[in-house]
């Protein structure tokens, strides 16, 4: 889908990055990703993910290799620039709901992108409504349930109006129903998506192409329908199939 | 059946009245906009009791933080920097305190019973001070003597001053809900830093609390045994680890604000009204500060 016209999302080439300690994290990542795609980045933990998504908005430099948002070079002076069009939405809602109250905590991003008072109240109050959560908005973040805090969280990002959407796990501790407004909370949303998880479900539902990383390798990349169906490769990366494949594989 | 001390909507009533989802006008200090449809009415809670204290609808709640803020402070200046209170003095700002908050519909005895935190601090210093006395002799046979006049005083003044305030500053924090505290003290140009210290604070004092709360329940869980030195070193353990797991917490905070365009200046979107009634309640209180001070 990359033609000369349209600069890839995400374009990350040769990157590296190891922790202070010594220890490689991240070896040599390729990784394109076109406007409009929706990846789903699997593996076991330890694997690098997290820290894979660190560098996409530039939180963490890669020692070696080049970052590319829609063209531009990830640098100290395009950073910010950068950060108001890759959203990062972190694991723990508890440590990007910071502020007082819900309303806030979403107008945050949107008012360090420099807009004027209307204009960020428009957009919270878009934000929440795509969420679902447009009640809470004076109540401070800490009484919602974690659910709730999560669509929050997505809301703080949502807010900037990001092209790119870059995700650590939404799923994570969700109880079923929550897991499901956010699975379809996910779905509406047109951005580039990128979702780190190891919810196999939510990736078979969500995404249309697979990158698989184990030991800070891209070991697999593909279209969801191949790589979520292989089970050895899977397998041998700490995964396993979605639910509903094997499902549909026990019917056989 | 709820009882007759309750609303019908199974709330105790006095101390929070509280909007549901199908009542026809709000009675809340919350604006909502619509609610989930498919959510219970109170899928939310109002943290500790205390916090939910903040919410109540009054005349004292309905005033301006910058107001609030000003009167309690200069009543605190007033209290602190006056001679030791005479029993009259005592007794009408006790009684002035007492009456502002069953104007904020505040329940009493609770606030009341709060402000004694501060007695234990405030004691142990206090407990030096008859030893002191009008010479400053630290001889413990001083609490006899006539030079330890001075000192009862001076402990008295340390005690009844300390509680004062307690009572004072609970009174505001009881009427005044955070963000508008933080706005209103970022109005009377608090410096900033102080402020954002103190926001993080109050957010993160729960999750804390929450972490501490689990931990000791697993202390509880499998070092039921032990003895009490070695729960006390355990306690130490837990400390530590407290301070690791926050620092890391911090620096993922720290993480997710830059990942929002964080530049080094929180900004705020509280609005506030400086309207009469604020003006002539500050006034009251600047009063009645001064004349404490005066009389």
């Amino acid at each position: 889908m990359d033609n000369a016209a349209h600069d890839p999302a995400i374009a990350l080439q040769g990157i590296e990055y190891a922790y202070p300690d010594g220890t490689r994290a991240l070896v040599g990542i390729n990784l394109s990703i076109a406007p409009g795609e929706r990846v789903a980045l699997l593996g076991p933990n330890g694997a690098g993910k997290s820290t894979l998504i660190l560098h996409i908005n530039g939180i963490v430099r890669a020692s070696v290799g080049t970052a590319a948002i829609q063209g531009t070079q990830l640098t100290d002076a395009t950073v910010r620039d950068i950060r108001s069009r890759v959203g990062l939405v972190f694991q723990d809602p508890d440590d990007q709901l910071f502020m007082t109250t819900v309303y806030d905590d979403v107008a945050f991003g949107a008012q360090n992108m420099g807009l004027d008072r209307d204009e960020v109240d428009r957009r919270v109050h878009e934000a929440l409504h795509a969420v679902g959560l447009a009640d809470t908005a004076s109540r401070p973040g800490q009484h919602l349930s974690f659910g709730q805090k999560k669509r929050i969280a997505l809301a703080t990002v949502l807010a900037m109006s990001p092209e790119v959407l870059v995700l650590d796990e939404p799923t994570s501790n969700l109880d079923p129903r929550a897991k499901r407004k956010m699975v379809s909370l996910l779905e509406s949303l047109d951005s580039t998506l990128v979702v780190a998880t190891h919810d196999m479900e939510l990736a078979w539902t969500l995404c249309e192409r697979a990158v698989v990383i184990d030991g800070g390798r891209v070991v697999a990349d593909g279209p969801a329908k191949k790589i979520m169906t292989d089970e050895d490769l899977l397998d041998t990366h700490g995964l396993e199939l979605p639910p509903s494949v094997r499902a549909s594989r026990d019917l056989r | 059946m709820t009882p007759a001390s309750h609303d019908k909507h199974g709330s105790p009533q006095g101390v929070h009245r509280h909007v549901h989802a199908h009542d026809a006008e709000p009675k809340h200090r919350h604006p909502h906009h619509h609610t989930e449809r498919d959510a219970p009415a109170h899928e939310h809670t109002h943290g500790t009791g205390f916090h939910a204290l903040t919410y109540i609808c009054s005349p004292i709640h309905e005033l301006d933080p910058r107001a609030k803020i000003a009167s309690a402070l200069a009543i605190v200046i007033a209290v602190v920097v006056g001679p030791p209170p005479r029993a009259e003095e005592f007794g009408a700002l006790v009684a002035l305190l007492v009456a502002i908050a069953l104007l904020a519909r505040l329940p009493v005895l609770r606030v009341l019973k709060r402000s004694t935190l501060v007695i234990p601090f405030a004691g142990t210093i206090a407990l030096f001070a008859p030893l002191q006395g009008d010479a400053g002799s630290l001889n413990v046979t001083g609490f006899a003597t006539a030079y330890a006049g001075g000192g009862w005083i001076a402990a008295w003044a340390i005690l009844s001053k300390a509680w004062l305030s307690a009572f004072t500053m609970l009174i505001l924090a009881a009427t005044t809900p955070p963000p508008q505290l933080f706005e209103g003290m970022a109005r009377l140009h608090m410096p900033r830093i102080i402020i954002m210290l103190l926001s993080f604070i109050f957010r993160y004092a729960d999750v804390l609390r929450a972490q501490i709360v689990s931990m000791r329940r697993a202390i509880a869980s499998r070092g039921y045994a032990l003895s009490r030195w070695r729960t006390l070193k355990l306690y130490g353990h837990l400390a530590g680890n407290m301070f690791i797991r926050s620092y890391e917490r911090g620096e993922r905070v720290y993480a997710s604000m830059l990942a929002r365009g964080y530049t080094g200046v929180l900004p705020t979107t509280e609005h506030l009204s400086f309207t009469l009634t604020d003006v002539l309640a500050t006034t009251t209180m600047l009063l009645a500060a001064f004349a404490l001070l005066l009389y």
